[in-house]
């Protein structure tokens, strides 16, 4: 359904439609941008008040607006504005899983992988032997799922995305163009001790380990995705050593975020954009790790853990604990050092100028 | 420049805002100035005027320094500013 009257937009929203309710939506803009069926979203008071400048006939607003005072025509009031711009996008969203249902010729699905009705498979794709591709299925251009890979019911995979072999999905699961699940961990080995073993457990003393080559350590495991997980552009799950690699249901990932092997992540977890999870390390259920947050290895961040933007994580993180900086500190305890380090400098010529006043006793005030 | 002056040209430099748009009866958030905002313009006024100012980096609405308002910020920082001469 791609229009909608004031009245169904209302249902959707789970809002209230005043005014003339028979009136149609098309499409959704900035206050001073609407006219005619083009419903300004006006959901706050400096928003509401860009109204004026354009010719808005329709708008949402947040319940309570006196509408009438606004010249709109009708208008859709809603209890809280942010959450219904997920209902209002989504209704007006045409691009989302356009076309109709089919294999496009030059789609390349091999025999034994079985494709569930509905899917809507675009050129280019290259489906292996023993795929399970569920109901519904969305898949833009030039996808590839991998031999055995399993992927649930009313997924949506943008263009380019690729998904390794025998990686397990959920339902629902939506990949931005050009995801990669499932490519081998980063995982390498020296023959005998290395540097970087003697560094880590030193802080600092190489013990003049000799430089050696590196040698593949290959990845055995698979990755397993849970329900309603969605990976931003060019996200990059990577596959377990010998268990899999778990993401847990709902979680959601901004653009380039990057997970290392055989991490585990429990459920609603939302990993903004450029985070790095290195591998092992495991999450409770719903973290929120800030853009370009960096996690080490091998460490446990408990449920509901928050990390401010460019956090780095050094060491395992209680439940509940709010983060930021290099190293990862409590936040509060962070601001408190920032504040010290702002204050450093007058600290110092406060420091020269009673040093001065000891050694010249006659100079003392 | 006064205490006044300077105090309303540090918080214009962290709102990116022109002097004259800075209103006494502003608060910090009318002048789009968030959290660390805040914490940041607080540096600025104890570089600029070589002061302590006593305030709580996380609870801001919680200590002596008032902030709710420009007109707060420069009566306490010309209290600070006495005090300190």
């Amino acid at each position: 359904m791609s229009e909608y009257n004031l009245q169904d937009l209302a249902k959707a929203l789970n809002g209230q439609a005043v005014g003339d309710v028979a009136l149609q939506v098309t499409g959704a803009c900035e206050p001073q941008d609407a006219a005619g069926s083009l419903m300004a979203i006006a959901t706050s008071q400096s928003y509401a008040e860009r109204l004026q400048l354009g010719q808005a006939r329709v708008a949402l607003l947040a319940e309570g607006t006196d509408w009438q005072a606004l010249n709109l025509s009708g208008a859709v009031l809603v209890p809280r504005p942010r959450f219904a711009m997920a209902g209002l996008t989504q209704a007006l969203d045409r691009r989302w899983r356009s076309g109709r249902p089919g294999i496009h010729p030059q789609a390349c699905v091999e025999p034994g992988a079985q494709i569930g009705a509905g899917a809507r498979i675009g050129a280019f794709c290259h489906i292996a032997a023993g795929v399970v591709l569920g109901e519904n299925a969305w898949l833009g251009s030039h996808v590839s799922l991998a031999e055995g890979c399993a992927i649930g019911s009313d997924a949506t995979l943008m263009e380019g995305v690729r998904i390794g072999a025998d990686v397990r999905i959920g339902a629902r699961f939506v990949a931005q163009p050009g995801v990669v699940i499932g490519a081998d961990g980063f995982s390498f080995v020296t023959r005998e001790r290395s540097t970087i073993e003697n560094v880590r457990e030193t802080l600092g003393d190489s013990k003049g380990a000799k430089p050696q080559a590196f040698v593949r350590i290959h990845s055995l495991g698979s990755v397993v995705i849970g329900d309603d997980v969605e990976f931003g552009a060019n996200s990059c799950i990577d596959r377990g050593t010998i268990r899999d690699t778990q993401i847990g249901d709902g979680c959601k990932f901004d653009n380039l975020a990057q997970i290392g092997h055989n991490v585990k992540i429990g459920k609603n977890c939302m990993i903004c954009a450029q985070v790095g999870i290195a591998g092992s390390s495991v999450l409770g259920n719903n973290v929120v790790l800030g853009g370009q947050t960096g996690v080490s290895d091998n460490l446990f961040i408990g449920d509901n853990a928050i990390t401010g933007g460019a956090t780095k994580v050094l060491s395992n993180i209680p439940a509940g604990r709010v983060m930021l900086g290099y190293p990862a500190m409590k936040m509060d305890a962070q601001l408190e050092v920032y504040k010290n380090l702002r204050r450093l400098p007058r600290m110092l010529k406060e420091i020269a100028r009673l040093k001065k006043s000891l050694s010249d006793p006659d100079n003392r005030h | 420049m006064s205490v006044k002056d300077k105090v309303i040209l540090i918080i214009a430099e962290q709102g990116l805002l022109d002097v004259a748009d800075v209103s006494l009866s502003a608060t910090l958030e009318d002048l789009g100035i968030d959290s660390l905002g805040v914490v940041e313009s607080i540096f600025a006024i104890e570089e600029e005027f070589d002061i302590e100012v006593p305030f709580n980096a996380n609870a801001p609405e919680e200590s002596e320094f008032d902030i709710s308002s420009v007109a707060t910020i420069i009566s306490a920082v010309e209290t600070l500013v006495a005090e300190q001469t």
